[in-house]
Order: C-alpha cells, then structure tokens, then sequence
C-alpha cells in the first residue's frame, strides 16, 4: 500500500536523528454496517479509513504520530517532529532493505473484497426478525450486521516489511421483550475471522429460540438476593471474568508500570492448581486471531498459566524493552490512530475433569451465571465487577428461580484461587476489548467454573 | 486555503455529484483535527503522540431511502467513490417517511465563541513540564503512594462543518485541554487507586494541584475502607457519579429510542415519571457549559428543553425525523457523525436546585458514593436496573464513620428518580462542566456487603 521507496526514507529520517528504532503501520480498511430495526432496514453505512502510523522509539520513550496522507512530505514531517525533542547522533547505520516482504491472507469467500449482494444480507435479517416475532413477547427487535475488510502493512527498521489482509464478520441481535411497562433485553453477537459465510452458518432458528426465551426469563426473573455465595460461571462468554480479571493484569502494558497486581510474581502460584490458562493467537478462523500482530510478529499460542503457576505475560516489543520478558506476538490496535500495545487474542482457562452437573450438585445454595454480560477492573488493584444476563438460583444442587440484576464483584487474585472445580464442556465467544490501543477484536472462553466464594451484588 | 474552506470544497464537491445522481438530497458533515498528547513514567515522557486527521461523510436521501458512507482521504477521487457507495447502497435501504433534509438558512451560521477556541499559547515544554509534574506530585505526597501509573496530557483542535443541498452551511472549530493523573495507594498488602482529570478551552485552565489533590484525597483513605454489612442505605452520590449514573440511562430521553420501542418513557409524556422535587433541563447555551452549541448536526437552531418539570415527563431530544415521526417540534438535539447515521443527543445537563439545605441534607445515617464501577456492563439501558460497585463514606449521625469499598449498589432507575428524599440548595458542576446538579439524597438503596 506504501511505496517501499517512501516507507525507506521516513524511517531513515527516523533514524538519522538518532533513534533506536522505527516502524510504519500502513492501514486501509473498508467497512460496512447493516441496521436493521422496526423489520426494516434502517440505515446502511460504508466508509474507507486510510492511515499511517509512525513509531519512533528512544530508549523506553515510544513517540507515535499519524496522519491520512501518504506521501513523504507529510510523513517525514511527522517523523522529524517526534524526534524533536530526543535526537541525538546516529545510532544505527546499516541499509534499510524491504526486498523480503511476506504477505498473510485470511481467506474470506464473501467478504467486502467479493460481490455478494447487500439484498442476500438483508433477506437473512429479515428471517431472523420474522422468527423473533413469533414470539408475542417481542416487542422490537435490532439486527446489525457488520463487516469490516481491513489491509494492514508494516515495515520496520530491522527490514521487516509484511502484510495481512484480515476479514471480520459480526451478526447482532438484540430482542425486547415487554410486559405492561416491564422491558427486558437478550443479546447475543456472533462473528469471526471471515465474510458473510460466517452468518450464513449461524442456525437462524436456535438463535432467535434462545434470544427469545432468555429476555421472557430476564423479564420475569425476580431481584437477585445480594451477599458472598458459591457461584457457577457457564462456559463461553464466561470468560469474560478471566479476560478482565487477569487477563488484563498479565499484559505487560500493565506490567511495565507495576500497574498489574501480578507484575512481580512470575513463576509464583497465582491461580487455584486447577487452573490453566493460554491466549492462543492461532486459531484458525477465530475472532481474535491474527496471522501477525500489528508489530509484524508471527502470532503464537502463549501459555499463560500452568496447573496454577504463573509462567508468561503477554508481551509486546515495548514490554520487551521495558520487562526483559520475551514478545509473544501480541502487540495489537485498533487502527493506525493508536500505537500498539500488548493485547489479548483468544484467551481461555482450558478444560477441566468435572462434568457440569458434578459443579452443580457441590453448591447448595448459589447462584449459576448462565449468560455473563460485559465488566471490567481496575489494573492496580485488580478489583473488577461483572454483570450477569441471565441468572439462576442454586437450591441443594439444582437449578432454580431465574434472577435479575445480580453482579459479580472481587479481586483478580483472590477469585483465580477461588476456582475449585472446572469443568469439561469448552467453548469460545467473541466480544469486543477497549483498552489503551484502543477497541480490538478478541474471544474469551472456558468451560463452566466453580467460584466458591464471592460477592453478588443484588437486592437486599 | 484554510481547514475550514478545504472541508467546505470538499463538501461543495461531494454534493454537486450526489445530485447529479437525481436524489432528494444530501448532507455533508466533513472534519479536521490535530492533537497531541504525552505522558510520564519513572521521571521521563514515555509516550509523546502527535496526529492530523480529516474525515468527510455523507448521507443520501434517493427514493426516500437513506444511505450514509464516507471517507478519510479528501481527493477527489476518494470523494466521487464515496458518493458512489452511497447512491448504489441507497437502493438497498428501506423507505424512511420520517428523515429528510430541508434546513434552510441564507446565512452561514460560523460558531467560532471564544468560549470554545483559544489561542495555544503554551510551548512544549510547559506540556512537558506539566505531565512530568503530574507524576512527581503524586509520589511525593505519601510514602503509602506507590504508583502513579496513569497520568498525561493532551490537547487538540477541531473544525467541522455541515453543508446540505440548500446551502445551509454551518462551520464550528474548537479547541481543549486536558490532563490526568492516578494514585496507586498500598498498604499492608491492600491496594486502592483513584484517578482525577481537568479539562478546560485553554492550557492555563488546567490545574496540577487540583488533579493530584483529587487523585491523592480518597486513594488513601480508602486503603482503610471496608465493606458494610448488607442491608439497606440511604444514599448521596457525588456530582461525578451521579452524572456518570444518569448518563447510562440518558437514552431514556431521547425521541429516536422511544421511536423504536427501547424507552421506558415512551408513551408517558406528560405523566409523572419523578418525584415532583426533580427538574431536569438540558441547555445548549449554558452560560457555564463546556459544550456550548448553537446549531445541531442538521443545522437547526438548538432549543434549550425541559425533560421532566416537577417529576412530569415534557418532552424528548428531538431531530426532524423523530420530530416527524410523533408529531413534533425538532429540539435541535439531531446528532451525527461523519461516519453515523442521524440520531439525537444531550448538551448540558442542568438539575434544578431544591429547598434542603446541605446541612440538612447530610445528616443522619447515608452512604456518600464517591465512585461507581462497571457502568458500561451493570446497567442495563432497557429494564433500568443497575448493579454496580461502589467506593463511598458511610456517614453516621452526619459524620464519617467509615470509608466503604467492596460492596455493590443496586437499583433501578427508573424507581430511583421517583426514590428522592430531598434536594439541595446549592448547584455543582462536574469536572468537564457538562452536568450541573445539586445533592440529591435518594431513599434507601440496596448495598451487598458482608
């Protein structure tokens, strides 16, 4: 997308005025929104984003700049303007040489690159509020359907020069239903790495039969009782508790600044021997997979937690620099407007022994976090709060009277040893992660879990 | 060629060729912006960031069927793909009886209000200097502190301009300050943070001792806070809080939700929806206001708009179309990006004040909430219920008794605006000055604790 020539001089600009290293992230991204609402469709959204970003780095001082232009003008001005304040005499002297480029390709049959017609889409919308609808309870039901066709190309000071042309396909849902005054919502979004197939495999009629019933249980759940108990995280978007709870305290954007309550325990216990953790950037078609991170790095799968014990951070070339700990590939951002920094992929707590009615029948009295909804935590401290969609009691092992307005709150550490038992049934969810690189695209997952202790908010 | 004309051509041009593709009409909104920004680690600037950006969007009306795309590069080229997307994805629209573009104004409306956009008089090194301070304030002011792991600076300008078929032209351009800081408090292996940013129109506006004070004031009493023991308690929320509570549930009022059936307040205008204590009113114009905005995102005049008057529900945000829509009169509350589609939103937040006096309202027993977490994922925007955690002071007879964390607050809103037990005399403004209210002390809520 950029001209080697021009990619050479700005980062040799870089260089002359003493920098340690230089990168260009080079984007073009198209994207496409479908609104579908009131059984029609509402509006129709495309754009084109284009960027480059310039990273200049001195010593542990990472200097950033962007702009839409691409010529070399503009781009050398913002080169020279980040190292205004740091230059210094010229560290590095080889040639800058981008004559081995490799390029990554996400195969995407019907992604934006393709021809697929915008009515095929909306025929799929259609079905789904048709079906939702059968529902008398449904009173307004909201599809988006979004794609996003995104052409990354980095070069580098030590000649690194590579590309990635990333498809991602996400399918909205949410349905109210209303009683009286009463309104309730269900959601649910899934997507992955790819075009318009990945809608086209979702089973229409089990996702519009569970949203359905799941907002008629959250409208006529009653109050959550509030107080410490046992709970029963469901497998799939469970794992936002860990995503937020720990996953984010084992980023070395946090580690770096002794901002993680864990940045000093590496080889320690810091989880229950019963659990294990990776973020795996590997997997095949998944929502948070990459094929390199937007440093240029090949992905990889990071085991992140062993039996318990903590064995690796999540690094990017910055935490390199600033930890010591070796780049995992996972420097990532949202776009060319944000520098990158160490982020999640896929991250999960992996399978256990225990079969979801063995987690059941230990609990008495508890509560089962069917559907988690989103949460987050405080770096520092680790203290992070959940709320839960759909909720159930737990009475002498069974489950009981659906509840509402329940969350979760606690420490990271504290709940990681918590976890007794965890369960055999494995899955992952997408969703959507905001931190200081910006919004990204990762999955969270793990098979049901046993909390044995922790605080529920609800009503008193 | 300045920003503003730049943005003005390539709108001019970006409609010249959408028309010429028979449609209704069109609008444009086009904008421009530089910033910068820094921050500190261990005594040095570790992140320093500089950006110029530009973005043009417009939206199609052919067929009465809507379509919206855009684009960051202003070449023409990129322009005439853009309005191309936007004609060919129109087809694809449904038929909306509702939007349509007709503001005309003869004059240009240009708000460039001092209020708004300074001049940026204050060097590098002053930026510099401040972020530097930012972090080495904070360490030194207790032994117990032992980060500071989140502090910066930022500034950036902005010019945007609207231009329709008619010709109403509007153009706005401003220009902000801010900078941040957070304690990182421990003791005896118990962890506390607290954070506190300034924001302002100019570099002088922005305070390094009231950010740090702010940041260092509850970090290190809550080191000592503890949970309650679950029950019931009357609550107080602080002017941030209560802003950031209210702010979950603002769509309650906006006409577009109502539209599509996702307000609770939908078929209850003119009833009573609140105590008869709670005035709501939101001000473009407010003297005081940080947002302070004469024309909306279709060029309407913005009108200053009662929600609720006395506890009775007056009116909704309004843009045309939902204007169209129910019948009424548009608030100037229309609101869309260059990237977006048409919606509605707020300005400036204004709370009447009551009759109770401080003194009067802080007495007894109550939980003064000083902060709330998790409230992008424990609200729920349809059923109005929250369930969040909180940091607070519990206060006995009037006095502290103790500080408060691990605990959660849950509720509902829409039972919470009808739960007031008084008002306050004396009005606030948050710290970004877009939500002025008095206290407001609200009937027992539930608190989960220990």
């Amino acid at each position: 997308m950029l001209d080697k020539k021009v990619a050479q001089d700005v980062i040799d600009a870089g260089l002359s005025k003493g920098a340690d290293f230089v990168d260009l992230f080079v984007e073009k991204s198209v994207g496409s929104a479908i609104s579908f609402v009131d059984s029609k469709v509402k509006d129709i959204k495309t754009g084109t984003d284009f960027g480059i970003g310039i990273r200049v780095v001195f010593g542990t001082k990472a200097l950033y700049g962007y702009t839409n232009r691409d010529d070399s003008d503009e781009l050398i001005r913002i080169a020279q303007l980040l190292c205004e304040r740091e230059q210094r005499e010229r560290i590095h002297s080889g040639p800058i040489d981008f004559t081995d480029a490799t390029h990554y390709h996400v195969k995407a049959a019907k992604g934006l690159d393709s021809d697929f017609p915008l009515d095929e889409k909306i025929r799929v919308m259609t079905h789904l509020d048709e079906l939702l609808r059968k529902n008398s309870l449904i009173s307004q039901v909201d599809i988006g359907g979004t794609q996003r066709w995104q052409n990354i190309e980095i070069f580098n000071s030590e000649n690194l020069n590579c590309s990635e042309e990333r498809h991602y396909t996400r399918f909205s849902t949410s349905a109210i239903a209303q009683d009286g005054q009463e309104q309730a919502r269900a959601y649910a979004a899934p997507g992955a790495q790819g075009g318009w197939e990945v809608v086209d495999a979702i089973n229409l009629e089990e996702l519009a039969d569970m949203l359905a019933k799941r907002a008629d249980t959250v409208l006529h759940a009653k109050p959550c009782p509030a107080g410490t108990m046992p709970v029963i995280i469901e497998h799939g978007f469970g794992g936002v508790i860990f995503h937020e709870a720990c996953g984010h305290l084992l980023e070395t954007t946090g580690v770096e600044k002794k901002a993680s309550v864990f940045y000093d325990k590496m080889g320690q216990m810091i989880a229950n021997p019963a659990v294990s953790a990776v973020d795996d950037g590997t997997i095949g078609g998944t929502w948070g997979s990459l094929e390199i991170d937007d440093e240029g790095m090949q992905t990889q799968k990071t085991q992140l937690i062993k039996d318990g014990k903590l064995v690796s951070f999540m690094v990017d070339r910055m935490g390199e620099i600033k930890t010591g700990y070796k780049r995992t590939g996972s420097g990532r951002r949202q776009s060319y407007k944000f520098a990158p920094a160490s982020r999640m992929r896929n991250t999960f707590i992996e399978p256990g022994p225990h079969s979801f009615d063995d987690l059941l029948s230990s609990v008495d009295k508890g509560i089962y976090a069917k559907i988690l909804g989103g949460g987050s935590v405080t770096p520092g401290t680790g203290d992070f709060n959940f709320a839960i969609e759909e909720a159930y009691l737990i009475e002498n092992g069974k489950i009981g009277d659906a509840v509402k307005g329940a969350t979760l709150i606690g420490t990271g550490p504290a709940t990681l040893e918590k976890i007794s038992m965890v369960g055999n049934n494995f899955k992952l969810e997408p969703g959507m992660c905001g931190s200081v690189s910006g919004s990204i695209p990762v999955t969270v997952g793990q098979p049901a879990l046993k909390v044995d202790e922790i605080l529920v908010g609800g009503e008193a | 060629m300045g920003s503003t004309e730049i943005l003005k051509k390539s709108a001019e041009q970006a409609i010249d060729s959408a028309m010429s593709h028979s449609i209704q009409g069109c609008d444009v909104i086009a904008a421009m912006g530089d910033s910068f920004s820094l921050s500190s680690q261990s005594g040095e600037i570790d992140k320093y960031k500089v950006s110029s950006s530009n973005v043009l969007g417009i939206r199609v009306i052919k067929d009465q069927k809507v379509a919206i795309s855009y684009t960051e590069s202003l070449d023409p080229k990129a322009i005439d793909q853009m309005v191309s997307q936007a004609i060919q994805i129109s087809e694809y629209s449904s038929r909306d009886e509702n939007q349509s573009i007709s503001v005309k104004n003869e004059k240009p409306l240009v708000e460039d209000h001092p209020k708004l956009y300074k001049e940026d008089t204050a060097s590098t090194d002053e930026k510099v200097d401040l972020a530097l301070r930012l972090e080495s304030e904070v360490l030194n002011r207790d032994k117990r502190i032992k980060n500071c792991p989140y502090n910066g600076y930022a500034d950036g300008e902005s010019r945007s301009i609207y231009l329709n078929h008619l010709g109403t032209f509007c153009s706005h351009k401003e220009r902000a300050f801010s900078c941040y800081t957070s304690v990182l408090a421990e003791d005896d292996q118990r962890q506390s943070m607290f954070s506190h940013s300034n924001i302002g129109r100019s570099f002088q506006d922005l305070s390094v001792e009231d950010c740090v004070n702010e940041s260092v004031k509850y970090a290190l009493p809550l080191l000592e806070g503890k949970a309650v023991p679950t029950g019931k308690y009357e609550i107080v929320f602080d002017i941030e809080q209560l802003d950031a509570l209210l702010g979950c549930f603002s769509h309650s009022f906006s006409a577009k939700s109502a539209m599509e059936g996702k307000s609770q307040f939908r078929d209850r205008l003119h009833q009573k929806v609140a105590n008869p204590m709670l005035t709501i009113r939101d001000l473009p114009k407010y003297e005081n206001g940080f947002y302070y905005s004469s024309f909306d995102d279709e060029g309407n005049p913005r009108q200053d708009t009662t929600l609720i008057d006395e506890g009775v529900l007056k009116n909704f945000y309004h843009n045309s179309a939902t204007a169209h829509f129910f019948n009424a009169k548009s608030t100037g509350h229309a609101a869309r990006s260059a990237r977006g589609a048409l919606s509605v939103s707020g300005t400036h937040i204004v709370i009447d004040t009551g009759k109770t006096s401080e003194v009067e309202l802080e007495s007894g027993d109550y939980i003064r909430v000083i902060g709330l977490k998790g409230l992008h994922s424990g609200t729920n925007g349809i059923s109005g219920q929250f369930s969040l955690a909180l940091d607070g002071i519990y206060y006995k007879n009037g006095q502290t008794h103790q500080y408060v964390r691990d605990v959660t607050i849950s509720g509902n809103f829409y039972q919470l605006l009808d739960q007031i037990v008084a008002v306050g005399d004396t009005l606030y403004s948050n710290t970004s000055q877009t939500f002025f209210s008095p206290k407001i002390r609200f009937a027992a809520q539930s608190i989960a604790g220990t």
